[in-house]
């Protein structure tokens, strides 16, 4: 075929992909009346700019005025200049998407308010002295083309939004931060990072990031003799920062493990982003009809809570000062039946495990606890609205649990929509894993 | 804006929506979300004179092609710096490469939306240099040169559009990528 008449019926079929809303009229008649009243405000945006598009052009002042810096600014930490403001303009899509035919997926996979913004497959790299440890290489959403593009970061994690990806380059644990555009893959700020992390997590509202950080990569191991045995190095996961992302500032607070074989997971936000979670951090040593709030004491002379062996292991809760909380009422049965999904939407439920031997994962009460539903699935791992999540569902009559796919299914756990490409086996490197991010 | 010009405005955004869809979605490179803000935002400045417009369809896609261009020119200024050579199709699969309808819209994608927009005006629109020219208010050399600038870009990234070139009198003239 003739290049030009290549482009031109491209350019045509791509063109055919766009979807039309049907409120158009509206959205632009109350667009204009709404913005009347902002005319004088928004000088620089200029009267008709979409909020969308204020989001856009908050790029640092430096990039915007001085040429000379624009380079420097993609290697270097950054001022303390607004880069970002990242939380969703508008209601997001809703619409199902899905890839059956590609594992791993090649174009998107969005379910209600939740989209797959990358994926990684991971695999098993050698080391000198025999060691090994594992890397991921991510695969993240490019909305231009609605695939999935290879990146070389080493671990990300997309911001509510779908607009920005949070990335650690090179060896991990890493020394620094860096925010993109996941529109255009380029890196609009480096923040340093006092320790070194290996996980880093957007806040809901994607203002923030949560890192974990570890004294040194705590997935190496040292393969023993026999197939499958392996002997894990003393690795200590050291705290979290809580980094704001407008400002470049990332604050330090120190959670010292206490042994070099436990509390290495890395910490998470509860739904509200309020607080940030250690699952299974501390365990319950206190009498079973103690107030929980009195986890919030630390022992005498110890930051944090103390490890005692013997107790349930329980979630500790630390404000963004990397203070004690008491746990959050709505999380009290949630936090101790932990399924990826976690609450609802609405608050209302929480994602449980179900009867064994399985399949089967439940929906609770959030605070009765009472079921709601039972799904015929592995795992439930997001709400895509209140009333259906994206959980793993397992092949056929599920002889091997490893062999699965992202399934969309109801509370009731009726109705069920495939989103994915059976993984052959999850277990296995080389195969994929899912971010699930809210769009 | 009375009664009768909102039924009339109502009628031209439902009749002519797909159209301008189409257009807004290859102007920033296959974004929904950034479509449907440009088209909005475009009929909310149409909606606001309407009575002042003779012909609708020409003032909405004008209004697009300047829009689109000028809201992302400081970004875009800056991205083209970064990126001083043309990109390579980074993470496109090595099994897909031989895809050439996913290399090109992402070749396409990472044109800034100047070059895209001239690309959508000459191949989609299928527009004449000189009302390229007025459409983006710049003289006909500049077509000529953003266009080749453009087509060099996607020659660099999809070799399967070796032979694409705007016809030219001198190929010394061509815009390096």
């Amino acid at each position: 075929m003739n290049p030009e008449t290549m482009l031109r019926q491209e350019l045509r079929e791509w063109a055919d992909e766009a979807r039309v809303p049907h409120d158009l009229a509206d959205r632009a008649l109350r667009h204009r009346r709404g913005r009347r009243g902002l005319r004088m405000a928004v000088l620089t945006a200029g009267a008709t700019a979409a909020v969308t598009v204020a989001a856009l052009l908050t790029v640092p002042g430096a990039l915007r005025d001085d040429p000379a810096r624009r380079d420097e600014a993609a290697t270097a930490t950054t001022t303390s200049d607004p880069v970002i403001s990242p939380a969703p303009a508008e209601p997001a899509a809703t619409d199902v998407r899905t890839d059956t035919e590609n594992s791993p997926p090649r174009n998107l996979i969005a379910a209600g308010r939740i989209a797959v913004s990358a994926y990684y497959v991971w695999r098993n790299e050698r080391l000198p002295g025999g060691r090994q440890r594992t890397a991921w290489t991510w695969y993240l959403y490019d909305p231009r083309t609605e695939t999935y593009q290879r990146t070389g970061w080493s671990w990300l994690d997309v911001s509510p939004g779908l607009r920005y990806a949070a990335v650690l380059e090179g060896e991990l644990p890493s020394r620094r931060v860096g925010i993109v555009d996941v529109a255009t893959r380029e890196v609009l700020r480096w923040i340093d990072l006092d320790q070194p992390v290996m996980r880093v997590l957007w806040s809901p509202d994607g203002t923030r990031l949560l890192t974990t950080a570890y004294d040194t990569d705590p997935t190496i191991v040292i393969p023993g003799r026999q197939e499958g045995s392996f002997t894990v190095p003393e690795t200590y996961r050291l705290g979290f920062h809580v980094v704001d992302v407008n400002a470049g500032r990332a604050r330090f607070h120190a959670v010292p493990s206490e042994r070099p074989d436990g509390g290495l997971r890395p910490f998470v936000w509860t739904p509200d982003g309020n607080l940030i979670m250690d699952r299974y951090g501390g365990r319950e040593t206190l009498p079973a009809d103690h107030d929980l709030d009195d986890l919030a004491r630390p022992e005498p002379g110890k930051p944090g809570i103390a490890v005692r062996a013997g107790g349930e292991p329980v979630t500790v809760y630390y404000d963004l000062d990397g203070r004690v909380r008491p746990e959050p009422a709505e999380l009290r049965l949630a936090a101790r039946a932990w399924q990826e999904a976690g609450l609802s939407p609405d608050g209302t439920m929480y994602a449980d495990s179900g009867a064994p031997p399985g399949p089967e994962t439940t929906v609770r009460d959030v605070r009765t606890g009472e079921v709601k539903g039972v799904q015929r699935m592995l795992q439930l791992v997001a709400w895509a609205d209140n009333e259906n999540l994206i959980a793993w569902g397992c092949a056929g009559g599920c002889s091997n649990e490893f062999n699965n796919a992202l399934v969309l299914v109801s509370v009731d756990g009726r109705r069920t929509v495939q989103l994915s490409a059976y993984r052959a086996n999850s277990q296995r490197p080389g195969s994929w894993g899912p971010l699930l991010t809210r769009r | 804006m009375d009664a009768a010009e909102e039924r009339r405005f109502r009628e031209f955004v439902s009749a002519r929506s797909p159209a301008l869809m189409r257009l807004g979605y290859l102007l920033t490179g296959g974004d929904q979300h950034a479509a449907e803000d440009l088209l909005q935002t475009v009929l909310a400045k149409a909606a606001a004179r309407w009575s002042h417009i003779d012909d609708p369809e020409a003032y909405v896609r004008q209004a697009m092609y300047r829009q689109q261009v000028s809201w992302w020119r400081l970004a875009w200024r800056r991205r083209e710096t970064v990126v001083a050579s043309a990109p390579e199709v980074e993470g496109v699969d090595e099994s897909h490469r031989s895809d050439v309808r996913l290399v090109l819209r992402a070749a396409l994608a990472r044109l800034t939306p100047r070059q895209r927009a001239m690309i959508v005006l000459r191949y989609f629109e299928d527009l004449p240099e000189a009302e390229v020219a007025r459409v983006m208010a710049c003289s006909v050399g500049t077509v000529r040169s953003t266009t080749n600038r453009s087509l060099a870009r996607l020659r660099a990234i999809a070799p399967e559009l070796a032979d694409l070139r705007v016809p030219t009198a001198d190929p010394l003239e061509e815009a390096p990528a």
